[in-house]
């Protein structure tokens, strides 16, 4: 199943195949992660993030079980829209969703339960935070821990948006390469 | 069985600059429709998240980082244990950090109106160099310096002193703008 395409994983589902649980299974595990991704990136609420899981799962499993989806190979994109519509309805203020996870069985729960978001090695952070500029590290962490804008980082710092944008941008993905490539007891000390 | 790679992977600084809503509208929903589609990306995706959200965590003192004043408000306003200390030009000052203190904040003032970049050094007893860091952040307009120092780091060190030294770098030649002498004792609880 996990080498599956989606395509075939929405067809299964639609056709109620006798894989069709498995199906099911799988596409929860494969979109889990990419739709809490978009709810952390639009939400910015870790809790937000999770609904909006269950939100989108609910919906879109309730589609390919009708048979709404008419093209399976766009799947990714059908799931990125139902987030995008979610996302805009929850902004608006109305969202049905205890009703609608609660039409959809008891079951559907234990199927979206939270993988484990790593939070990395912290150690190793700290020290690939500790080798970059006294300057970027403070964008950095205005960005990440205080969650300013680059608009309000640049008027504490007295300096442009643009330099914000420019030093941050290089600033982590300096900072990314050091966290995916250094052996931790490089980074040490 | 192994993951499937990526023909077209997504830059990793395009991939920071969504995260930190850094990119261009159609730009960022080109990237969405990429990684609905992409597991490859989306586990990359995941691991800058999972590196903002570290950098968050370690915002609460678990880092030394030079501070602006929007930084130092939201540490409190999130109950960060904040020890703070301000010392002027040609000061000194006895410190010490508490078992339940997380973060030092150090408020370095000076004149800092002609100021263009600014170099912090750390020098020890002896006057040797022990650390130096370039182009600091200050406020020019309040003449303050805010150095952040994890208070686990502190509370490692045994009783000694050092000293702060703050120079211009603009100028023709560097120019001393202040010292600040640090008298650094273990809690005696």
């Amino acid at each position: 199943m996990p080498g599956t395409s989606d395509a075939d994983l929405a067809r299964d589902i639609t056709a109620q195949a006798s894989t069709a649980a498995g199906a099911e299974a799988e596409l929860c595990r494969r979109f889990t992660t990419r739709i809490r991704l978009y709810g952390l990136r639009h939400l910015r609420d870790d809790q937000a993030a999770w609904d909006l899981v269950q939100d989108v799962l609910v919906t879109v499993l309730k589609a390919l079980r009708s048979g709404r989806l008419r093209a399976p190979e766009e799947l990714g994109s059908f799931v990125l829209g139902t987030c995008r519509l979610i996302v805009v309805n929850q902004k608006r203020g109305g969202s049905r969703r205890a009703e609608m996870i609660a039409s959809f069985g008891d079951g559907f729960a234990q199927t979206v339960e939270p993988s484990s978001f790593a939070a990395g090695d912290l150690d190793k952070l700290r020290a690939c935070l500790e080798r970059l500029a006294e300057r970027d590290r403070t964008i950095v962490m205005l960005t990440f821990y205080a969650e300013q804008t680059a608009q309000e980082i640049a008027r504490s710092l007295a300096t442009t948006e643009g330099n914000v944008r420019v030093v941050r941008h290089r600033a982590l993905v300096r900072l990314l390469a050091c966290v995916e490539s250094t052996p931790p007891h490089e980074v040490r000390g | 069985m192994k993951p499937k790679l990526c023909r077209e992977p997504i830059p990793s600084g395009a991939l920071v600059d969504y995260w930190t809503d850094a990119l261009e509208e159609s730009a960022s929903a080109k990237l969405e429709e990429h990684l609905f589609t992409c597991g490859s990306c989306t586990d990359r995706m995941a691991r800058v998240a999972s590196m903002a959200r570290g950098v968050g965590r370690l915002g609460r003192g678990g880092v030394r980082i030079m501070l602006t004043k929007s930084l130092v408000e939201r540490l409190r306003t999130d109950a960060v244990r904040v020890r703070s200390y301000t010392i002027d030009t040609g000061g000194s000052v006895s410190c010490t950090v508490a078992p339940e203190d997380e973060l030092c904040v150090t408020t370095l003032r000076a004149d800092l109106r002609e100021v263009g970049r600014l170099d912090l050094e750390v020098l020890g007893e002896g006057g040797q160099v022990l650390s130096l860091a370039e182009d600091v952040p200050f406020d020019r307009e309040r003449g303050e310096v805010l150095v952040g120092d994890s208070c686990a780091f502190l509370r490692t060190l045994p009783a000694l002193g050092y000293v702060l030294r703050l120079t211009a770098m603009d100028a023709a030649a560097p120019r001393l703008v202040g010292e600040y002498r640090m008298l650094h004792r273990p809690w005696p609880g």
